[in-house]
């Protein structure tokens, strides 16, 4: 056997042994499509408190979320009532502009204030993505989503 | 942002080697203005990217995460991808880039000893919980598990990606980049031993 056929072996092994996770495609396009695929959106990072970039991991709703992306900066606050989600969101430099929220086929938006702030009384729980979209004001307009995350 | 790219052929996934045609096939299309071709390219190519993570020891969750955010990427970078030919090639740089990363970030030793390698969290699935087909890839799994950490690791990039870049992994493994190669031939020859020394 040569080395190439060795490691084709290795490479059909690990894929039976550690296959992908069932989900991991559907995830992908889910998230593709809520970013909005063909549309020219750049997309937030998730800062830790410390302002390192950290994974957004699946399990429970985080309750405080910081985001950033080149001159922008996002904090969100998420408040669980039941199966309702409140949504707190400061942005900054500040609005105006648009906040949308995707969570599956449901779209929401609300404004953002000339302060930055901006709210989602009523979103419902699970996976969403969190759009900001702020007109061209001297320089272009922009769209910047998050990576998905779980409300 | 374009990172340097490996030649898109040496990324071999065990499919066969008309995957990375076919993404490129694909991407074109998508880029052209299909939008089903995303959803093919998706599925054609997150399960060698998967593999990638993996191969540098990220835990599942956080593998599964990379994986999506080098395809969102893929998307806002479309437009720099002059040539189609290396959509592969760039998604499998930006996986193994940010896996690096988020293991050296997460507090393990970059460069570590095979003691602290193996120490680590093992990301493979322990041998009897694997229901692997086959008695030829039973064999060749428990002659890898024989092998060092470091060994497993570097048979497990090579596998998915015969030529990766060689920088990275000597962070990564802390190793000069010169002796990646003899290393990746003295892990293949202990498997070799090993393989031969596993009942039949």
């Amino acid at each position: 056997m040569t080395d190439d056929e060795l490691l084709d072996e290795l490479a059909r092994m690990w894929t039976d042994a550690d296959p992908v996770p069932p989900g991991l495609v559907d995830d992908v396009l889910a998230g593709l499509a809520a970013a909005g695929v063909g549309d020219d959106v750049e997309l937030f990072a998730l800062l830790d408190p410390a302002g390192t970039t950290v994974a957004v991991r699946a399990g429970e709703p985080a309750a405080a979320l910081r985001f950033s992306r080149y001159g922008l900066e996002m904090l969100v606050r998420v408040t669980v009532d039941g199966d309702r989600r409140r949504l707190d969101g400061w942005l900054a430099p500040g609005g105006p502009g648009t906040a949308v929220l995707r969570s599956g086929a449901v779209e929401l938006s609300a404004p953002i204030e000339e302060t930055g702030r901006f709210e989602f009384p009523e979103a419902a729980a699970g996976s969403a993505v969190l759009e900001v979209r702020l007109p061209a004001d001297g320089g272009r307009a922009r769209r910047v989503a998050t990576p998905s995350f779980l409300l | 942002m374009m990172h340097p790219m490996t030649a898109p052929r040496a990324v071999r996934p065990p499919a066969g080697d008309d995957v990375w045609d076919r993404a490129a096939e694909l991407f074109t299309a998508w880029y052209d203005g299909r939008p089903t071709a995303m959803d093919e390219l998706v599925r054609t190519l997150t399960p060698v990217l998967w593999q990638v993570a993996r191969g540098c020891r990220l835990p599942a969750e956080d593998a599964a995460d990379v994986v999506q955010h080098a395809w969102l990427a893929l998307v806002g970078h479309a437009g720099s991808i002059q040539d189609p030919r290396s959509v592969g090639a760039w998604l499998v740089t930006t996986v193994r880039r940010e896996s690096i990363r988020r293991t050296a970030a997460g507090g393990r030793t970059v460069g570590a000893e095979d003691a602290v390698l193996d120490r680590w969290a093992d990301p493979a699935p322990p041998a009897e919980d694997v229901a692997l087909a086959g008695v030829e890839t039973r064999r060749l799994w428990q002659a890898v598990r024989t092998l060092s950490a470091r060994c497993q690791e570097l048979l497990r990039v090579v596998a998915f990606d015969r030529r990766p870049d060689y920088a990275l992994l000597s962070a990564r493994l802390g190793m000069p980049v010169g002796s990646i190669g003899p290393t990746r031939g003295r892990c293949l020859a202990k498997l070799r031993t090993a393989l031969g020394e596993v009942p039949a």
